[in-house]
Protein backbone atom coordinates (compact mmCIF):
# COMPACT_ATOMS: atom_id res chain seq x y z
CA UNK A 1 0.00 0.00 0.00
CA UNK A 2 2.75 2.65 0.90
CA UNK A 3 4.82 1.32 -2.11
CA UNK A 4 4.07 4.71 -4.21
CA UNK A 5 6.36 7.73 -4.64
CA UNK A 6 2.73 10.24 -5.84
CA UNK A 7 0.14 10.18 -3.84
CA UNK A 8 -1.65 11.44 -6.89
CA UNK A 9 -0.91 11.11 -10.31
CA UNK A 10 -3.12 12.72 -13.27
CA UNK A 11 -1.70 12.42 -16.74
CA UNK A 12 -3.90 13.89 -19.50
CA UNK A 13 -6.90 14.29 -18.01
CA UNK A 14 -9.41 15.22 -20.61
CA UNK A 15 -13.14 16.64 -19.83
CA UNK A 16 -15.27 18.25 -22.63
CA UNK A 17 -18.27 20.27 -21.63
CA UNK A 18 -20.01 23.31 -23.70
CA UNK A 19 -18.32 25.98 -23.26
CA UNK A 20 -15.74 24.65 -21.15
CA UNK A 21 -13.01 22.10 -21.59
CA UNK A 22 -10.32 20.75 -19.21
CA UNK A 23 -7.33 20.29 -21.67
CA UNK A 24 -4.72 17.96 -20.91
CA UNK A 25 -4.17 18.18 -17.45
CA UNK A 26 -1.25 16.83 -15.79
CA UNK A 27 0.17 16.57 -12.38
CA UNK A 28 1.09 14.99 -9.39
CA UNK A 29 1.15 14.88 -5.87
CA UNK A 30 4.24 13.41 -3.96
CA UNK A 31 3.17 11.47 -0.79
CA UNK A 32 3.24 13.23 2.29
CA UNK A 33 2.99 16.46 1.29
CA UNK A 34 0.30 19.47 0.55
CA UNK A 35 -0.19 20.54 -2.65
CA UNK A 36 -2.69 23.77 -3.17
CA UNK A 37 -4.46 23.74 -6.30
CA UNK A 38 -5.30 27.39 -7.11
CA UNK A 39 -6.62 29.03 -10.23
CA UNK A 40 -9.65 31.48 -10.66
CA UNK A 41 -13.78 30.37 -10.16
CA UNK A 42 -14.65 28.13 -13.41
CA UNK A 43 -10.90 27.51 -14.24
CA UNK A 44 -11.38 23.94 -14.03
CA UNK A 45 -10.24 22.98 -10.21
CA UNK A 46 -13.84 21.58 -9.33
CA UNK A 47 -13.78 18.94 -12.35
CA UNK A 48 -10.55 18.18 -12.09
CA UNK A 49 -11.28 17.12 -8.34
CA UNK A 50 -14.56 15.66 -9.43
CA UNK A 51 -12.85 13.18 -11.92
CA UNK A 52 -10.27 11.91 -9.36
CA UNK A 53 -13.43 11.47 -7.25
CA UNK A 54 -15.26 9.44 -9.22
CA UNK A 55 -17.93 11.73 -9.30
CA UNK A 56 -17.71 12.87 -13.77
CA UNK A 57 -16.18 10.54 -16.09
CA UNK A 58 -13.39 11.68 -17.44
CA UNK A 59 -13.59 11.69 -21.63
CA UNK A 60 -9.52 11.06 -21.38
CA UNK A 61 -6.57 10.54 -19.15
CA UNK A 62 -4.77 8.61 -16.65
CA UNK A 63 -5.64 8.97 -13.07
CA UNK A 64 -3.49 7.01 -10.25
CA UNK A 65 -3.79 7.31 -6.70
CA UNK A 66 -1.66 5.45 -4.19
CA UNK A 67 0.07 4.43 -7.47
CA UNK A 68 -2.84 2.36 -8.24
CA UNK A 69 -5.37 2.97 -11.36
CA UNK A 70 -8.48 5.47 -9.90
CA UNK A 71 -11.44 3.71 -11.85
CA UNK A 72 -10.52 -0.30 -12.47
CA UNK A 73 -10.16 0.06 -7.96
CA UNK A 74 -11.80 2.91 -7.31
CA UNK A 75 -13.81 0.84 -4.23
CA UNK A 76 -10.34 -0.51 -2.90
CA UNK A 77 -8.92 4.00 -3.23
CA UNK A 78 -11.81 5.02 -1.74
CA UNK A 79 -11.58 3.44 1.54
CA UNK A 80 -8.54 5.60 1.85
CA UNK A 81 -9.72 8.40 0.46
CA UNK A 82 -11.34 11.68 2.21
CA UNK A 83 -13.20 14.64 0.47
CA UNK A 84 -13.94 17.75 1.97
CA UNK A 85 -16.69 19.92 -0.07
CA UNK A 86 -17.25 23.56 0.43
CA UNK A 87 -20.86 22.85 1.53
CA UNK A 88 -21.71 20.25 3.78
CA UNK A 89 -22.85 17.30 1.42
CA UNK A 90 -25.12 15.74 4.63
CA UNK A 91 -28.83 15.56 5.44
CA UNK A 92 -29.64 18.37 7.40
CA UNK A 93 -32.32 16.17 9.70
CA UNK A 94 -29.58 14.07 10.31
CA UNK A 95 -26.81 14.89 13.58
CA UNK A 96 -23.35 13.62 14.69
CA UNK A 97 -24.33 10.74 16.26
CA UNK A 98 -26.52 9.12 13.07
CA UNK A 99 -23.59 10.07 10.65
CA UNK A 100 -20.73 8.37 12.89
CA UNK A 101 -23.15 5.25 13.05
CA UNK A 102 -23.41 5.65 9.19
CA UNK A 103 -19.92 5.72 8.32
CA UNK A 104 -19.09 3.22 10.72
CA UNK A 105 -20.82 0.65 8.24
CA UNK A 106 -18.87 2.24 5.51
CA UNK A 107 -15.54 2.36 6.11
CA UNK A 108 -13.42 -0.13 7.18
CA UNK A 109 -11.42 1.86 9.10
CA UNK A 110 -13.99 4.11 10.74
CA UNK A 111 -12.84 5.06 14.24
CA UNK A 112 -16.04 6.15 16.52
CA UNK A 113 -13.56 7.33 19.10
CA UNK A 114 -11.28 9.48 16.74
CA UNK A 115 -14.11 11.09 15.13
CA UNK A 116 -15.51 11.79 18.65
CA UNK A 117 -12.36 13.18 19.83
CA UNK A 118 -11.91 15.71 16.93
CA UNK A 119 -16.36 17.08 17.87
CA UNK A 120 -15.32 17.33 21.34
CA UNK A 121 -12.16 19.02 20.14
CA UNK A 122 -14.58 21.26 17.72
CA UNK A 123 -17.11 21.80 20.27
CA UNK A 124 -19.13 20.20 18.05
CA UNK A 125 -22.53 19.13 19.72
CA UNK A 126 -23.41 15.04 18.70
CA UNK A 127 -27.27 15.68 19.03
CA UNK A 128 -27.67 18.86 17.34
CA UNK A 129 -29.25 18.57 13.68
CA UNK A 130 -27.04 19.80 11.13
CA UNK A 131 -29.39 22.09 9.81
CA UNK A 132 -28.77 24.28 13.04
CA UNK A 133 -24.82 24.21 12.20
CA UNK A 134 -23.29 27.42 11.31
CA UNK A 135 -20.65 27.69 8.08
CA UNK A 136 -17.71 26.97 10.47
CA UNK A 137 -19.55 24.50 12.52
CA UNK A 138 -20.54 22.55 9.15
CA UNK A 139 -16.87 22.74 7.49
CA UNK A 140 -15.40 21.09 10.83
CA UNK A 141 -17.99 18.69 11.06
CA UNK A 142 -16.53 17.53 7.45
CA UNK A 143 -12.97 17.93 8.45
CA UNK A 144 -14.05 15.58 11.74
CA UNK A 145 -15.45 13.13 9.31
CA UNK A 146 -13.09 12.81 6.94
CA UNK A 147 -10.19 12.40 9.22
CA UNK A 148 -11.68 9.42 11.16
CA UNK A 149 -11.12 6.67 9.42
CA UNK A 150 -7.69 6.66 8.85
CA UNK A 151 -7.41 7.54 5.12
CA UNK A 152 -4.25 8.57 3.35
CA UNK A 153 -5.22 11.03 1.11
CA UNK A 154 -7.37 14.21 2.00
CA UNK A 155 -9.08 15.96 -0.76
CA UNK A 156 -10.24 19.10 -0.34
CA UNK A 157 -12.71 21.31 -2.65
CA UNK A 158 -12.48 25.06 -2.16
CA UNK A 159 -12.98 24.21 1.91
CA UNK A 160 -11.85 27.17 3.20
CA UNK A 161 -14.03 29.31 1.03
CA UNK A 162 -16.43 31.15 3.25
CA UNK A 163 -14.73 30.97 6.50
CA UNK A 164 -13.11 33.46 9.22
CA UNK A 165 -9.60 33.58 9.51
CA UNK A 166 -9.60 32.16 13.43
CA UNK A 167 -11.98 28.99 11.83
CA UNK A 168 -9.29 28.69 8.53
CA UNK A 169 -6.34 29.10 10.74
CA UNK A 170 -7.98 26.00 13.54
CA UNK A 171 -8.14 24.12 10.29
CA UNK A 172 -5.10 24.62 8.60
CA UNK A 173 -3.17 23.43 11.69
CA UNK A 174 -5.21 20.15 12.16
CA UNK A 175 -3.81 19.61 8.37
CA UNK A 176 -0.33 20.33 9.66
CA UNK A 177 -0.75 17.44 12.35
CA UNK A 178 -2.36 15.49 9.46
CA UNK A 179 0.57 15.43 8.02
CA UNK A 180 2.66 14.58 10.26
CA UNK A 181 2.31 11.17 9.34
CA UNK A 182 4.44 11.40 5.83
CA UNK A 183 2.05 8.94 4.21
CA UNK A 184 -0.73 11.40 3.97
CA UNK A 185 -1.04 13.77 1.77
CA UNK A 186 -3.77 16.85 1.04
CA UNK A 187 -4.80 18.07 -2.73
CA UNK A 188 -6.26 21.28 -1.48
CA UNK A 189 -8.25 23.53 -3.99
CA UNK A 190 -9.28 27.26 -3.26
CA UNK A 191 -8.70 30.88 -4.25
CA UNK A 192 -7.54 31.92 -0.86
CA UNK A 193 -3.63 31.60 -1.49
CA UNK A 194 -2.82 33.30 1.54
CA UNK A 195 -3.80 29.94 3.33
CA UNK A 196 -1.73 27.71 0.91
CA UNK A 197 1.24 30.14 1.47
CA UNK A 198 1.60 28.86 4.88
CA UNK A 199 0.60 25.42 4.75
CA UNK A 200 1.25 24.02 0.87
CA UNK A 201 4.98 22.38 -0.19
CA UNK A 202 3.55 22.35 -3.83
CA UNK A 203 1.21 24.31 -5.92
CA UNK A 204 -0.37 23.99 -9.20
CA UNK A 205 -2.13 26.73 -10.80
CA UNK A 206 -4.82 26.20 -13.16
CA UNK A 207 -6.57 28.24 -15.66
CA UNK A 208 -9.67 27.85 -18.77
CA UNK A 209 -9.10 24.13 -18.40
CA UNK A 210 -4.79 24.09 -18.62
CA UNK A 211 -2.04 23.97 -16.15
CA UNK A 212 0.10 26.76 -15.98
CA UNK A 213 2.48 26.04 -13.90
CA UNK A 214 3.17 23.43 -11.25
CA UNK A 215 5.90 22.86 -8.66
CA UNK A 216 7.30 22.81 -5.00
CA UNK A 217 6.10 26.11 -3.54
CA UNK A 218 9.30 27.49 -2.63
CA UNK A 219 10.68 27.18 -6.08
CA UNK A 220 7.91 28.86 -7.99
CA UNK A 221 8.19 31.48 -5.38
CA UNK A 222 11.87 31.99 -5.52
CA UNK A 223 11.93 31.73 -9.45
CA UNK A 224 8.87 34.28 -10.02
CA UNK A 225 9.51 37.98 -9.12
CA UNK A 226 7.83 41.80 -9.80
CA UNK A 227 10.09 43.60 -11.69
CA UNK A 228 9.47 47.34 -11.50
CA UNK A 229 10.60 50.22 -13.56
CA UNK A 230 9.12 53.16 -15.35
CA UNK A 231 7.33 53.59 -18.47
CA UNK A 232 10.18 54.39 -20.64
CA UNK A 233 12.29 51.33 -19.40
CA UNK A 234 9.45 49.14 -19.86
CA UNK A 235 9.76 49.78 -23.49
CA UNK A 236 12.79 48.39 -23.99
CA UNK A 237 12.08 45.20 -22.22
CA UNK A 238 12.01 42.25 -23.64
CA UNK A 239 8.11 41.08 -24.19
CA UNK A 240 9.51 37.50 -23.83
CA UNK A 241 11.00 37.82 -20.36
CA UNK A 242 7.83 38.79 -18.97
CA UNK A 243 4.55 36.75 -18.47
CA UNK A 244 2.19 40.21 -17.88
CA UNK A 245 2.53 43.70 -16.77
CA UNK A 246 0.49 46.23 -14.94
CA UNK A 247 0.53 49.61 -16.58
CA UNK A 248 -0.20 52.18 -13.95
CA UNK A 249 0.57 56.47 -14.87
CA UNK A 250 4.20 55.87 -13.04
CA UNK A 251 5.23 52.70 -14.53
CA UNK A 252 4.97 49.65 -14.61
CA UNK A 253 5.13 46.21 -12.72
CA UNK A 254 5.77 43.07 -14.53
CA UNK A 255 5.65 39.43 -13.31
CA UNK A 256 9.01 37.41 -14.38
CA UNK A 257 9.31 33.50 -14.25
CA UNK A 258 12.99 33.54 -14.34
CA UNK A 259 13.83 35.91 -12.13
CA UNK A 260 17.80 35.29 -11.47
CA UNK A 261 18.05 35.94 -15.40
CA UNK A 262 16.18 38.91 -15.38
CA UNK A 263 18.36 40.68 -12.09
CA UNK A 264 21.29 39.76 -14.72
CA UNK A 265 19.94 40.99 -18.00
CA UNK A 266 18.23 44.05 -16.38
CA UNK A 267 20.83 44.87 -13.84
CA UNK A 268 19.59 47.73 -11.81
CA UNK A 269 16.21 46.76 -12.35
CA UNK A 270 13.95 46.29 -9.23
CA UNK A 271 12.70 42.77 -8.56
CA UNK A 272 10.34 42.56 -5.65
CA UNK A 273 9.53 39.11 -4.28
CA UNK A 274 5.55 37.22 -5.59
CA UNK A 275 2.97 35.93 -3.86
CA UNK A 276 0.90 33.19 -5.12
CA UNK A 277 -2.07 35.56 -5.11
CA UNK A 278 0.46 37.87 -7.70
CA UNK A 279 1.37 35.48 -9.48
CA UNK A 280 -2.16 33.78 -10.18
CA UNK A 281 -3.11 37.40 -11.23
CA UNK A 282 -0.52 38.11 -13.29
CA UNK A 283 -0.64 34.76 -15.13
CA UNK A 284 -4.52 34.55 -16.03
CA UNK A 285 -3.75 38.01 -17.51
CA UNK A 286 -0.44 36.75 -19.58
CA UNK A 287 -3.16 36.68 -23.29
CA UNK A 288 -3.59 40.44 -22.70
CA UNK A 289 0.08 40.56 -21.89
CA UNK A 290 -0.75 44.34 -21.07
CA UNK A 291 -3.17 45.08 -18.05
CA UNK A 292 -3.63 47.93 -15.32
CA UNK B 1 -24.43 -1.01 2.52
CA UNK B 2 -25.56 -0.77 6.24
CA UNK B 3 -24.90 2.66 6.24
CA UNK B 4 -26.90 3.85 3.82
CA UNK B 5 -29.83 2.00 4.91
CA UNK B 6 -28.83 3.27 8.59
CA UNK B 7 -29.32 7.14 6.56
CA UNK B 8 -32.88 6.16 4.82
CA UNK B 9 -33.92 5.11 7.95
CA UNK B 10 -33.09 8.50 9.76
CA UNK B 11 -34.22 10.32 7.05
CA UNK B 12 -37.51 8.97 7.41
CA UNK B 13 -37.92 7.88 10.93
CA UNK B 14 -40.33 10.99 11.24
CA UNK B 15 -42.47 10.13 9.04
CA UNK B 16 -42.82 6.75 10.25
CA UNK B 17 -43.20 7.91 13.44
CA UNK B 18 -46.25 10.01 12.07
CA UNK B 19 -47.77 6.90 9.96
CA UNK B 20 -47.87 4.97 13.30
CA UNK B 21 -49.29 7.81 15.26
CA UNK B 22 -51.98 8.25 12.68
CA UNK B 23 -53.09 4.54 12.18
CA UNK B 24 -52.92 3.90 15.96
CA UNK B 25 -55.46 6.44 15.98
CA UNK B 26 -57.61 4.94 13.34
CA UNK B 27 -57.34 1.47 14.77
CA UNK B 28 -58.70 3.82 18.53
CA UNK B 29 -61.65 5.17 16.53
CA UNK B 30 -62.27 1.59 15.18
CA UNK B 31 -62.75 0.29 17.98
CA UNK B 32 -64.75 3.36 19.38
CA UNK B 33 -66.88 2.47 16.36
CA UNK B 34 -67.39 -1.23 17.42
CA UNK B 35 -68.00 -0.14 21.09
CA UNK B 36 -70.56 2.32 20.17
CA UNK B 37 -72.42 -0.13 17.69
CA UNK B 38 -72.75 -2.22 20.40
CA UNK B 39 -73.79 -0.69 23.49
CA UNK B 40 -73.42 3.48 22.57
CA UNK B 41 -75.16 6.04 20.18
CA UNK B 42 -74.76 4.26 16.90
CA UNK B 43 -76.59 1.43 18.40
CA UNK B 44 -78.87 3.97 19.25
CA UNK B 45 -79.20 4.66 15.45
CA UNK B 46 -81.27 1.19 14.29
CA UNK B 47 -79.54 -2.09 13.59
CA UNK B 48 -79.18 -1.29 9.94
CA UNK B 49 -77.01 1.71 10.50
CA UNK B 50 -74.94 0.17 13.14
CA UNK B 51 -74.14 -2.64 11.00
CA UNK B 52 -73.07 0.15 8.23
CA UNK B 53 -71.45 1.75 10.55
CA UNK B 54 -69.33 -1.51 11.83
CA UNK B 55 -69.22 -2.70 7.93
CA UNK B 56 -67.10 1.23 7.16
CA UNK B 57 -65.43 0.95 10.31
CA UNK B 58 -63.74 -3.20 9.62
CA UNK B 59 -62.84 -1.82 6.07
CA UNK B 60 -61.17 1.28 7.28
CA UNK B 61 -59.21 -1.18 9.82
CA UNK B 62 -58.39 -4.07 7.52
CA UNK B 63 -57.58 -2.02 4.19
CA UNK B 64 -57.83 1.31 4.44
CA UNK B 65 -55.16 1.21 7.59
CA UNK B 66 -53.09 -1.11 5.44
CA UNK B 67 -52.53 1.36 2.53
CA UNK B 68 -51.94 4.26 5.26
CA UNK B 69 -48.97 2.33 6.52
CA UNK B 70 -47.84 0.96 3.67
CA UNK B 71 -47.67 4.00 2.04
CA UNK B 72 -45.75 6.06 5.27
CA UNK B 73 -43.29 3.40 5.59
CA UNK B 74 -41.72 3.20 2.87
CA UNK B 75 -38.60 5.62 1.47
CA UNK B 76 -37.48 7.32 -0.87
CA UNK B 77 -34.29 9.81 0.28
CA UNK B 78 -33.01 9.83 -3.57
CA UNK B 79 -34.49 13.71 -4.38
CA UNK B 80 -32.89 14.76 -0.45
CA UNK B 81 -29.76 12.98 -1.47
CA UNK B 82 -29.79 14.94 -4.34
CA UNK B 83 -31.19 18.09 -3.26
CA UNK B 84 -28.65 18.47 -0.20
CA UNK B 85 -25.64 17.08 -2.19
CA UNK B 86 -25.08 13.63 -0.77
CA UNK B 87 -25.23 12.24 -4.26
CA UNK B 88 -21.70 13.79 -4.81
CA UNK B 89 -20.58 12.49 -1.27
CA UNK B 90 -21.86 8.87 -2.03
CA UNK B 91 -19.32 8.89 -5.31
CA UNK B 92 -16.52 9.39 -3.36
CA UNK B 93 -17.62 6.46 -0.64
CA UNK B 94 -15.99 2.99 -1.08
CA UNK B 95 -19.70 1.78 -2.34
CA UNK B 96 -20.65 0.64 -5.75
CA UNK B 97 -23.67 1.87 -7.37
CA UNK B 98 -25.31 -1.05 -6.98
CA UNK B 99 -24.97 -1.03 -3.22
CA UNK B 100 -25.75 2.68 -3.29
CA UNK B 101 -29.44 2.16 -5.01
CA UNK B 102 -29.42 -1.35 -3.18
CA UNK B 103 -29.70 0.39 0.32
CA UNK B 104 -32.76 2.06 -0.86
CA UNK B 105 -34.46 -1.32 -2.09
CA UNK B 106 -33.39 -3.63 0.78
CA UNK B 107 -34.79 -0.88 3.34
CA UNK B 108 -37.96 -0.47 1.87
CA UNK B 109 -38.19 -4.78 1.29
CA UNK B 110 -37.54 -4.77 4.92
CA UNK B 111 -40.24 -2.16 5.80
CA UNK B 112 -42.47 -4.37 3.74
CA UNK B 113 -42.56 -7.60 5.76
CA UNK B 114 -42.42 -5.99 8.90
CA UNK B 115 -45.63 -3.63 7.57
CA UNK B 116 -47.12 -6.73 5.78
CA UNK B 117 -46.74 -8.54 9.54
CA UNK B 118 -48.43 -5.73 10.98
CA UNK B 119 -51.25 -5.70 8.71
CA UNK B 120 -52.05 -9.38 8.84
CA UNK B 121 -52.10 -8.95 12.30
CA UNK B 122 -54.28 -5.87 12.36
CA UNK B 123 -56.78 -7.67 9.74
CA UNK B 124 -56.73 -10.06 12.28
CA UNK B 125 -57.78 -8.07 15.61
CA UNK B 126 -60.55 -6.57 13.11
CA UNK B 127 -62.06 -10.08 12.15
CA UNK B 128 -62.18 -11.05 16.31
CA UNK B 129 -63.30 -7.81 17.04
CA UNK B 130 -66.06 -7.20 14.82
CA UNK B 131 -67.07 -10.40 14.59
CA UNK B 132 -66.43 -11.38 11.41
CA UNK B 133 -65.39 -14.40 9.78
CA UNK B 134 -61.39 -14.20 8.46
CA UNK B 135 -60.83 -15.46 4.76
CA UNK B 136 -57.89 -16.14 4.28
CA UNK B 137 -58.02 -14.09 0.61
CA UNK B 138 -57.69 -11.14 3.15
CA UNK B 139 -54.15 -12.03 3.14
CA UNK B 140 -54.04 -11.35 -0.69
CA UNK B 141 -55.62 -8.28 -1.11
CA UNK B 142 -53.63 -6.68 2.45
CA UNK B 143 -50.54 -8.03 0.04
CA UNK B 144 -51.98 -6.55 -2.79
CA UNK B 145 -51.99 -3.27 -1.31
CA UNK B 146 -48.20 -3.39 -0.23
CA UNK B 147 -47.26 -4.51 -3.49
CA UNK B 148 -48.57 -0.98 -5.48
CA UNK B 149 -47.46 1.01 -2.63
CA UNK B 150 -44.01 -0.98 -3.10
CA UNK B 151 -43.78 -0.63 -6.70
CA UNK B 152 -45.23 2.88 -7.04
CA UNK B 153 -42.25 4.13 -4.51
CA UNK B 154 -39.76 1.99 -6.68
CA UNK B 155 -40.56 4.17 -9.99
CA UNK B 156 -40.34 7.43 -8.12
CA UNK B 157 -36.84 6.11 -7.23
CA UNK B 158 -36.26 5.30 -11.08
CA UNK B 159 -36.94 8.97 -12.17
CA UNK B 160 -34.83 10.53 -8.75
CA UNK B 161 -31.71 8.68 -10.20
CA UNK B 162 -32.49 8.89 -13.71
CA UNK B 163 -32.81 13.30 -13.50
CA UNK B 164 -30.51 15.20 -11.47
CA UNK B 165 -32.97 17.66 -10.92
CA UNK B 166 -35.84 16.84 -8.66
CA UNK B 167 -38.55 18.51 -9.75
CA UNK B 168 -37.75 17.28 -13.16
CA UNK B 169 -38.51 13.53 -11.84
CA UNK B 170 -41.67 14.87 -9.80
CA UNK B 171 -43.06 16.07 -13.07
CA UNK B 172 -42.78 13.04 -15.21
CA UNK B 173 -43.98 11.09 -11.68
CA UNK B 174 -47.07 13.20 -11.32
CA UNK B 175 -47.81 12.97 -15.13
CA UNK B 176 -47.34 9.17 -14.45
CA UNK B 177 -49.72 9.15 -11.68
CA UNK B 178 -51.90 11.38 -14.01
CA UNK B 179 -52.01 9.14 -16.61
CA UNK B 180 -52.47 5.88 -14.27
CA UNK B 181 -55.50 7.52 -12.79
CA UNK B 182 -57.20 8.60 -16.41
CA UNK B 183 -56.34 5.38 -17.86
CA UNK B 184 -57.97 3.30 -14.69
CA UNK B 185 -60.76 5.97 -14.65
CA UNK B 186 -61.56 5.70 -18.15
CA UNK B 187 -61.72 1.36 -18.46
CA UNK B 188 -63.40 1.21 -15.31
CA UNK B 189 -66.12 3.57 -16.68
CA UNK B 190 -66.43 1.28 -19.54
CA UNK B 191 -66.30 -1.74 -17.59
CA UNK B 192 -69.26 0.10 -15.62
CA UNK B 193 -71.38 0.99 -18.81
CA UNK B 194 -71.05 -2.10 -20.48
CA UNK B 195 -72.56 -3.90 -17.30
CA UNK B 196 -75.26 -1.65 -17.38
CA UNK B 197 -75.87 -2.15 -21.06
CA UNK B 198 -76.87 -5.45 -19.75
CA UNK B 199 -80.23 -3.98 -18.16
CA UNK B 200 -81.38 -2.47 -21.42
CA UNK B 201 -79.99 0.82 -20.64
CA UNK B 202 -78.17 2.30 -23.66
CA UNK B 203 -75.83 5.37 -23.01
CA UNK B 204 -77.51 8.78 -24.22
CA UNK B 205 -80.54 8.02 -22.35
CA UNK B 206 -82.13 10.42 -19.89
CA UNK B 207 -81.91 9.85 -16.19
CA UNK B 208 -85.79 9.30 -15.96
CA UNK B 209 -85.65 6.70 -18.74
CA UNK B 210 -82.57 4.52 -17.07
CA UNK B 211 -84.90 4.70 -13.96
CA UNK B 212 -87.88 3.53 -15.90
CA UNK B 213 -85.99 1.00 -17.80
CA UNK B 214 -84.92 -0.41 -14.26
CA UNK B 215 -87.74 0.12 -11.92
CA UNK B 216 -89.77 -2.37 -15.02
CA UNK B 217 -87.18 -5.28 -13.50
CA UNK B 218 -87.50 -4.12 -9.75
CA UNK B 219 -83.75 -2.77 -9.98
CA UNK B 220 -82.58 1.14 -9.23
CA UNK B 221 -79.52 2.69 -9.87
CA UNK B 222 -77.87 2.22 -6.43
CA UNK B 223 -78.59 -1.55 -6.38
CA UNK B 224 -77.18 -2.00 -9.93
CA UNK B 225 -74.15 -0.05 -9.09
CA UNK B 226 -73.88 -2.36 -5.44
CA UNK B 227 -74.26 -5.60 -7.75
CA UNK B 228 -71.56 -4.40 -9.92
CA UNK B 229 -69.31 -3.84 -6.67
CA UNK B 230 -70.18 -7.23 -5.20
CA UNK B 231 -70.43 -9.83 -8.19
CA UNK B 232 -68.06 -7.90 -11.00
CA UNK B 233 -65.52 -6.09 -9.48
CA UNK B 234 -65.54 -8.56 -6.44
CA UNK B 235 -65.42 -11.45 -7.88
CA UNK B 236 -62.59 -10.64 -10.69
CA UNK B 237 -60.81 -9.60 -7.58
CA UNK B 238 -61.84 -12.83 -5.87
CA UNK B 239 -60.73 -14.99 -9.07
CA UNK B 240 -57.63 -13.32 -9.22
CA UNK B 241 -57.41 -14.02 -5.59
CA UNK B 242 -57.79 -17.73 -6.18
CA UNK B 243 -56.57 -18.74 -9.28
CA UNK B 244 -53.59 -15.94 -10.14
CA UNK B 245 -52.44 -14.81 -7.15
CA UNK B 246 -48.65 -15.96 -7.81
CA UNK B 247 -49.11 -13.37 -10.27
CA UNK B 248 -48.73 -10.69 -7.89
CA UNK B 249 -45.10 -11.51 -6.18
CA UNK B 250 -43.65 -12.23 -10.16
CA UNK B 251 -44.93 -8.78 -11.27
CA UNK B 252 -43.83 -7.25 -8.17
CA UNK B 253 -40.60 -8.84 -8.51
CA UNK B 254 -39.91 -8.14 -12.11
CA UNK B 255 -41.16 -4.96 -12.05
CA UNK B 256 -38.78 -3.89 -8.76
CA UNK B 257 -35.83 -5.89 -10.43
CA UNK B 258 -36.37 -3.78 -13.38
CA UNK B 259 -36.92 -0.62 -11.49
CA UNK B 260 -33.54 -1.85 -9.50
CA UNK B 261 -31.60 -1.76 -12.57
CA UNK B 262 -32.75 1.43 -14.10
CA UNK B 263 -31.95 3.02 -11.09
CA UNK B 264 -28.13 1.76 -10.66
CA UNK B 265 -27.90 2.62 -14.89
CA UNK B 266 -29.14 6.28 -13.79
CA UNK B 267 -27.02 6.82 -11.05
CA UNK B 268 -23.84 5.45 -13.06
CA UNK B 269 -25.06 7.56 -16.03
CA UNK B 270 -24.65 10.42 -14.06
CA UNK B 271 -21.61 8.96 -12.01
CA UNK B 272 -18.11 9.34 -13.06
CA UNK B 273 -17.53 5.80 -13.41
CA UNK B 274 -15.05 5.38 -17.07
Amino acid sequence: MDDYTNAIEIKGLTKRYDGFTLDNVSFNVPKGSIMGFIGQNGAGKSTTINALLGIIKPDGGELRIFGKDAVSREREIKQDISAVFDELPFHEQLNAKMLDKMLKHIFREWSSETFGRYLERFQLPTKKKFGQFSKGMKMKLQIAAALSHNSKLLIMDEATTGLDPVIRSEILDIFMEYLQDDTHSILMSSHITSDLEKIADSVTFIDKGKILLTGFKDDILSSHGILKCGRSDYSSIDRQDFISARISDVGAELMVSDRAACELKYSGAVIDNATLDDIMVYYVNREKKEWS
Amino acid sequence: MKGLMLKEFYLSRKLRIIGIAIWFVVILLCVLIRISALHGNIALLGEGSARNAESVAWIVMTFGNSLLLYSMQFTNSADADEKCGFRVYEHTLPLSEKKIVGALYLTNLCAFGIVTAVNYITALSACLLFDRSFDPMYLVYILGIGCLAYVIVHIKAVLSYRFRNPHKGQMIFTLFCLGIYFGGAFGFTRWFTGYYERFGVETGMSETEQDAILEAQGLTQTMVMKEFFTNEVMGVVRWFGSNAWWLVPVVVGGVTALCYFLSVRGLKRRGGRC
